[in-house]
């Protein structure tokens, strides 16, 4: 029983340490040249927005649909069954133009968004502060519910 | 066309070595930014026609040839639809079809070769020597055919973001648990060259890589002199695919080495990738030796810029298995030896159930060892072939071997 399960062994780390041993040996002698440039050739390092540890189950379903960050613009882009080629300095200029009319509407659409966000989040009115005044019973406790104004 | 000599009107070759255009008849030399340009401009009317055309023909095979005169001997040059530049099959004079170089098809850069095709070969004669399982044959190999080929590249900038969940083992031995960690960032590439031609396989390009950008020079087609090259013909998917492998690549690099835990594995992904408009369009160069081994091809590349060889070759079968299965048995004989005389120390004798625990855990821990060693052995070797076989690429082969001259 000894000597089958010390044969077992035995062919294990020999044949396992002789396989690692030739095998980078193989590696050595015939892949010549097997790399390519590293992330610090292109100054490719992360900059993190999000680090999690021990996710529960509906923290990894949810973590890349609630982390992903979208950069890049399908509208902007050539589109893909086209050659890649430099451009003409008027297709340069035509597309200069079209992206900065792009980017205008763009930022009219949020300014619009802001002024109907603060207008949604706006305090309370003098005329509503002077109802709500109004309506208190007399037992002087006005500064307990005070609404919250403007400021 | 070529550029012809000032003095005798032979064409002229760049020259690796000097780094000057080189008149092989009179011996002249001269600096590519001097030769005078309005000499060029009138080339560029000259187009290469195709063979359909030419010949009304609808040969599947003639679809992606063209014709092209030669500016010596006026014989025909037949080309491929993204072959820039090449030799005249007749009189051997160098020609650049400038129709697919002229405006805004010409590259911004050119990184000119710095290596010798003498270089390029003593470096890959140097390199295969060291090789112990490389058979005789191919350490003295005859060259097939050697052609120097600039690669068109884009030189990329671009924004890349990702959220990635990765699964990982903590802790070892029987308190293994697996753990998920979340991972999420933004990452900038600057100055990643993606190879822009579809006859290429990115696999081997990327092999050649670093190339030292700070050395690119204006493009000036009297560099293609005497060497063969091809205008980019990727189309904007092929060349987004391609950055956003190498990103995500680099990505999941780095953020697995930010994760303690063995075992790691990316188990979901969200990636998303903007390419900049500033990428710089620019030829590359190369060497590729071609030879066949026991009838099939194979294909060595040198770095035309720093030398750096790639290749993986056929292997010595016969050396390789007798030395693994010898230095095997050996290694079986010796841990043989070693396992019958310590074993019996932990499976005899009777004692306390607290020493036979701890038995068992140090059999366990020997049982998992000798598993692990085994299995990364033979990864190791299944990986190994795998490279091999991928850099035996027959379309790389293909891409050198097609070329007339």
């Amino acid at each position: 029983m000894i000597e089958m399960i010390s044969f077992l062994f035995a062919i294990g780390v020999g044949f396992g340490l002789s396989c690692l041993i030739f095998g980078s040996m193989l590696d050595k002698s015939n892949n010549i040249g097997d790399s390519r440039g590293s992330a610090n050739d292109y100054k490719a390092y992360i900059h993190y927005t999000a680090r999690k540890d021990c996710m529960s189950k509906e923290d990894r379903t949810n973590f890349c649909n609630r982390y992903y960050e979208r950069v890049d613009d399908p509208d902007l882009e050539p589109r893909g069954y086209e050659r890649v080629r430099r451009l003409t300095e008027e297709e340069v200029a035509a597309f200069r133009k079209a992206a900065e009319e792009k980017k205008a509407a763009r930022l009219a659409l949020q300014k619009e968004a802001e002024l109907a966000r603060q207008n949604g989040l706006s305090g309370t009115t003098e005329d509503e502060f002077k109802l709500w005044e109004s309506r208190q019973p007399s037992n002087n406790m006005t500064g307990v519910f005070k609404p919250l104004d403007g400021n | 066309m070529a550029t012809l000599c000032k003095n005798c009107s032979h064409a002229l070759v760049f020259d690796p070595a000097t780094q000057k255009l080189f008149c092989s008849s009179c011996g002249s030399s001269y600096r590519p930014e001097d030769i005078e340009a309005e000499s060029k401009e009138y080339r560029q009317d000259l187009r290469a026609e195709s063979m359909e055309k030419i010949y009304d023909s609808k040969d599947k095979d003639l679809m992606d040839c063209y014709v092209y005169s030669c500016s010596e001997c006026g014989g025909e040059i037949i080309i491929n639809g993204s072959e820039a530049s090449t030799t005249c099959v007749y009189c051997g004079n160098p020609n650049v079809v400038f129709s697919r170089i002229a405006k805004q098809k010409c590259p911004e850069f050119v990184l000119p070769f710095s290596i010798t095709k003498e270089q390029a070969i003593d470096r890959v004669r140097k390199k295969l020597k060291k090789g112990i399982f490389i058979p005789k044959e191919i350490k003295n190999f005859s060259i097939d055919c050697i052609r120097g080929i600039y690669i068109p590249f884009w030189i990329i900038n671009a924004e890349y973001t990702n959220a990635v969940v990765i699964q990982g083992q903590v802790k070892s031995g029987k308190n293994s648990v697996t753990r998920y960690f979340g991972r999420a960032g933004r990452m900038r590439l600057n100055n990643l060259p993606i190879d822009a031609s579809q006859a290429l396989s990115d696999e081997s390009s990327s092999k050649l890589e670093p190339f030292d950008l700070k050395m690119l020079k204006p493009f000036d087609e009297d560099y293609l002199a005497g060497f063969y090259s091809n205008v980019s013909d990727v189309t904007y998917s092929d060349l987004k695919f391609s950055t956003l492998n190498r990103a995500k690549e680099y990505f999941e690099e780095e953020a697995m080495a930010d994760v303690h835990a063995s075992r790691k594995t990316v188990i979901s992904s969200q990636p998303s990738l903007k390419i900049h408009n500033n990428m710089v369009y620019a030829m590359l160069p190369a060497w590729f030796i071609t030879f066949k081994y026991k009838g099939k091809p194979n294909t060595i590349l040198v770095n035309g810029d720093n030398g750096k060889v790639v290749c993986a070759l056929p292997w010595n079968k016969g050396l390789f298995y007798s030395l693994l299965f010898t230095v095997g048995a050996v290694f079986t004989s010796a841990a043989y030896i070693a396992f019958k005389y310590t074993l019996p120390i932990f499976f005899a004798g009777r004692s306390s159930s607290s020493s036979n625990d701890s038995r068992g855990k140090i059999i366990a821990v020997l049982v998992a060892g000798i598993i692990a060693l085994f299995t990364v052995g033979i990864k190791k070797m299944i990986k190994v072939f795998k490279n091999i076989k991928l850099t035996q690429d027959k379309s790389m082969f293909n891409f050198t071997k097609k070329r007339q001259g």
